[in-house]
C-alpha cells in the first residue's frame, strides 16, 4: 500500500503554495522531502497527512482518497509529529504518549491493548524512566522522545514529520534517526522533512527536492544530490565528502551566485 | 480505586456536606431534627432553602465544569467561561424583560435570558463560522461580549424609573435569593445538555494540550468540537445566568484549584470541577446568609471579592512565565 501524492495543487488566498505534485511513496521506507524555506515542505507533508485539502489533484492512500477516509480512519493510518508541538498542559510523560492512542480507544478511555502500545512506544524510544515525569519539564530532547513516542503508540501505517531533528543534540539525532530507521524497517512509510543536507542524504531512501512549490528531483540521494541541484535550488556551493561508514558528508560552503 | 475516582468521591461527598450544612445555616439557624416537623421551619427546609442549595449546585458546577472546558479549549488558564459572550448575552436577555417591565410571572426573566443566550450562541456560530479557527471563535466571543454589555449600560441607562434602574443593577450583581423549584426546573435540562456535550469534547480537550495540527492529526474534528464547546458553554452558562444572575470568577478560579490534582490533564479536569464549583458556590451562598449585615451580601459580589485576590495571586505567581 503507497501514499501518493496526484497532480496536487495547494492554492491559499490566491497564492498558489504547491503546483502539480506528484509523488509515490512506499511503506517500509524512508522518504525525505529537502527544500529552501517557504518552498512549500510543511504543506506539502501537511497535504500527505491529510490536514489540508487539495485545492486540485489528490492524495491517495492505496485506492482510496484522503479525503474519502473518516477522521478517525486517516489518524489510524497516518501519524504527524508536527514541528510546532507545543505542549500547553503540563500532563505527566505517560499521558502524553497516551494521547496518540485517542484514534483507537474507545470513549472509556485506554483498555489493556492501548496501554501495552503505550509501554512499548515507550521503551522504544527510551523514555520509560520519564513516565511519571511533568512533560514540561522535560529537557527538548526528552521531549522529543516523549513526541516521537506519542506518534508510534498510534502504531501508524505512515509515519510523517516535520523535522524531527530541530531541537536535539548530536547523540538525540542519531538515536532518532536509528529509531525513525527501525520504524520504517517494521514495515511503516516514513517521510519527513529535514533541512541537514547530509542527514537527508543518510537516513533516506528517496530524496524529494521541492522549490517553489513544484518537485525540482525525486529519486535515490546519490542520484538527486547533485552539484547542479544545489546551485539550482538551494543556490549554495556543496562540499562533497565521503564519511569513513562510505556514506556522503555534504557541507554548504559558499553561495551559488 | 483509580486517583480520579477518588477525588471525585471525596469532592461528592464534601458537596453532599456542604448542601446539608447550607439547609441549617441562615439567619435562623434550624437544626436536622426540625426540618420535617411540618412546621414553619420544615417549610423554610423545603420551600426555600432546598431549592436554593439545588439552584446553587446546578449553577456552580455548571460555571464549574465550563470553566474547566473553556481553559482546555483555548489551551489558557486565564479563560472564563464569560468570554464567550454568552453570559453577557443571557444577562441583556434578562435586562431586558425588567426594563420592559414584564414580571407577571416570575418565569419570564429566566425564559428572557435564555433567549439571550441562544441569540448569543447563534451570533456566535454566525460569527465564527464553520472554520474551526479558534481564535475567529475567541474573538468573536470576546466581541459579542462587549456588545451585549454595551447595550445592556444603555438599558440600564434608559430605565423608565431609578426603581427599575436599580433592580436591574442588583440582579446583574448575581444571587441566589429567593429561588423557587421553578427556576431549578427551567435551568436543569439546559444544564444537564450542556454538561454532556463538555464531557463529549474531553477527548478532543486533551488532543488539543499538543496544539491544533496535532489534535487534528489525532481525528479530532475542530469544528466539530467547535460546536460541542458551543452548545455546553452556551447551555450550561445560559441556564446559569438565567436564574443566578452573573457570578463571576467560579469558572475561573476552581479548574485552578483542581488542575494539580489530576496531573493538569484538560478531560479529567470537568468532572471535579464540576463538583468543587458546587461545593464553592454553596459554601459562599451558606457564608453570606450568615454574614452580619443589614441587608444580605449579594453572592455575586461576594465571589469576585473572593475571586480578584485569587486572580492577582495567580498572575503574581505566573509573572515570570508571561513576561
Amino acid at each position: 500500500m503507497d501514499l501518493r501524492a496526484e497532480h496536487l495543487t495547494f492554492t491559499r488566498r490566491g497564492r498558489t503554495i504547491l503546483r502539480d505534485v506528484s509523488l509515490r511513496m512506499e511503506r517500509g521506507t524512508v522518504s525525505v522531502i529537502i527544500g529552501p524555506n517557504g518552498a512549500g515542505k510543511s504543506t506539502l507533508l501537511s497535504c500527505l497527512a491529510g490536514l489540508h485539502i487539495p485545492s486540485s489533484g489528490d492524495v491517495r492512500l492505496g485506492n482510496a482518497s484522503l479525503g474519502s477516509l473518516t477522521h478517525r480512519d486517516r489518524a489510524r493510518r497516518i501519524g504527524l509529529l508536527d514541528q510546532k508541538a507545543d505542549i500547553h498542559w503540563n500532563i505527566e510523560a505517560r499521558s502524553l504518549v497516551a494521547l496518540g492512542r485517542l484514534p483507537h480507544q474507545g470513549r472509556w478511555g485506554p483498555d489493556a491493548t492501548d496501554e501495552a502500545a503505550i509501554d512499548q512506544a515507550m521503551a522504544r524510544t527510551d523514555c520509560v524512566h520519564l513516565a511519571h515525569r511533568p512533560a514540561q519539564q522535560l529537557s527538548g530532547g526528552e521531549q522529543g522522545r516523549v513526541l516521537l513516542a506519542r506518534v508510534l503508540a498510534g502504531e501508524p501505517e505512515w509515519l510523517l514529520a516535520d523535522e524531527p531533528l530541530a531541537n536535539l543534540d548530536p547523540v538525540h539525532q542519531i538515536d532518532a534517526m536509528a529509531c525513525l530507521r527501525d520504524v520504517a524497517a517494521s514495515g511503516v512509510g516514513v517521510v519527513m522533512v529535514l533541512h541537514d543536507l547530509t542527514q537527508a542524504a543518510r537516513i533516506a531512501d528517496q530524496v524529494i527536492v521541492i522549490d517553489q512549490g513544484q518537485v525540482a528531483a525525486a529519486g535515490p540521494p546519490d542520484a538527486v544530490l547533485t552539484p547542479d541541484l544545489f546551485g539550482d535550488v538551494f543556490r549554495v556551493r556543496v562540499h562533497v565528502d565521503t564519511g569513513p561508514d562510505g556514506r556522503p558528508i555534504l557541507t554548504p560552503i559558499g553561495r551559488a551566485d | 480505586m483509580s486517583r480520579a475516582v477518588k477525588l471525585n468521591l471525596t469532592l461528592a461527598v464534601a458537596t453532599g456536606l456542604a448542601m446539608l450544612l447550607s439547609l441549617m445555616a441562615g439567619r435562623h439557624w434550624i437544626p436536622f431534627d426540625h426540618w420535617w416537623g411540618g412546621d414553619l421551619s420544615s417549610l423554610v427546609i423545603m420551600q426555600l432553602r432546598l431549592p436554593r442549595a439545588c439552584v446553587g449546585l446546578l449553577v456552580g458546577a455548571s460555571l464549574g465544569m465550563a470553566g474547566a472546558a473553556m481553559q482546555g479549549y483555548l489551551r489558557n488558564p486565564l479563560a472564563d467561561p464569560g468570554l464567550f459572550g454568552i453570559s453577557s448575552s443571557a444577562a441583556l436577555g434578562a435586562v431586558a424583560s425588567l426594563y420592559f417591565g414584564y414580571v407577571a410571572s416570575p418565569l419570564i426573566l429566566p425564559f428572557f435570558a435564555l433567549i439571550g443566550a441562544a441569540g448569543g450562541m447563534g451570533a456566535l456560530s454566525l460569527l465564527a463560522g464553520r472554520s474551526g479557527s479558534l481564535t475567529l471563535f475567541t474573538l468573536s466571543g470576546v466581541i459579542l461580549s462587549s456588545l451585549t454589555g454595551a447595550l445592556t449600560s444603555l438599558l440600564i441607562s434608559l430605565a423608565p424609573t431609578p426603581f427599575a434602574s436599580s433592580e436591574i443593577v442588583t440582579w446583574l450583581m448575581g444571587a441566589l435569593v429567593d429561588r423557587s423549584w421553578d427556576d431549578v426546573r427551567i435551568a436543569i435540562l439546559p444544564m444537564a445538555l450542556g454538561m454532556v456535550a463538555l464531557l463529549w469534547a474531553g477527548r478532543s480537550l486533551d488532543a488539543l494540550t499538543l496544539g491544533e495540527t496535532t489534535a487534528r492529526s489525532l481525528g479530532i474534528d475542530l469544528r466539530h468540537l467547535q460546536w460541542l464547546m458551543l452548545a455546553g458553554v452556551g447551555l450550561t452558562v445560559g441556564a446559569s445566568v438565567a436564574i443566578t444572575g452573573i457570578i463571576g470568577f467560579v469558572g475561573l478560579v476552581v479548574p485552578h484549584l483542581v488542575r494539580p490534582l489530576v496531573c493538569n490533564r484538560p478531560s479529567a479536569l470537568l468532572v471535579p470541577s464540576a463538583f468543587a464549583g458546587a461545593l464553592l458556590v454553596i459554601l459562599a451562598d451558606s457564608a453570606v446568609r450568615i454574614l452580619p449585615s443589614a441587608s444580605e451580601v449579594r453572592l455575586g459580589i461576594a465571589m469576585s471579592a473572593l475571586g480578584t485576590p485569587f486572580f492577582l495571586a495567580l498572575l503574581y505567581k505566573m509573572r515570570r512565565d508571561i513576561a
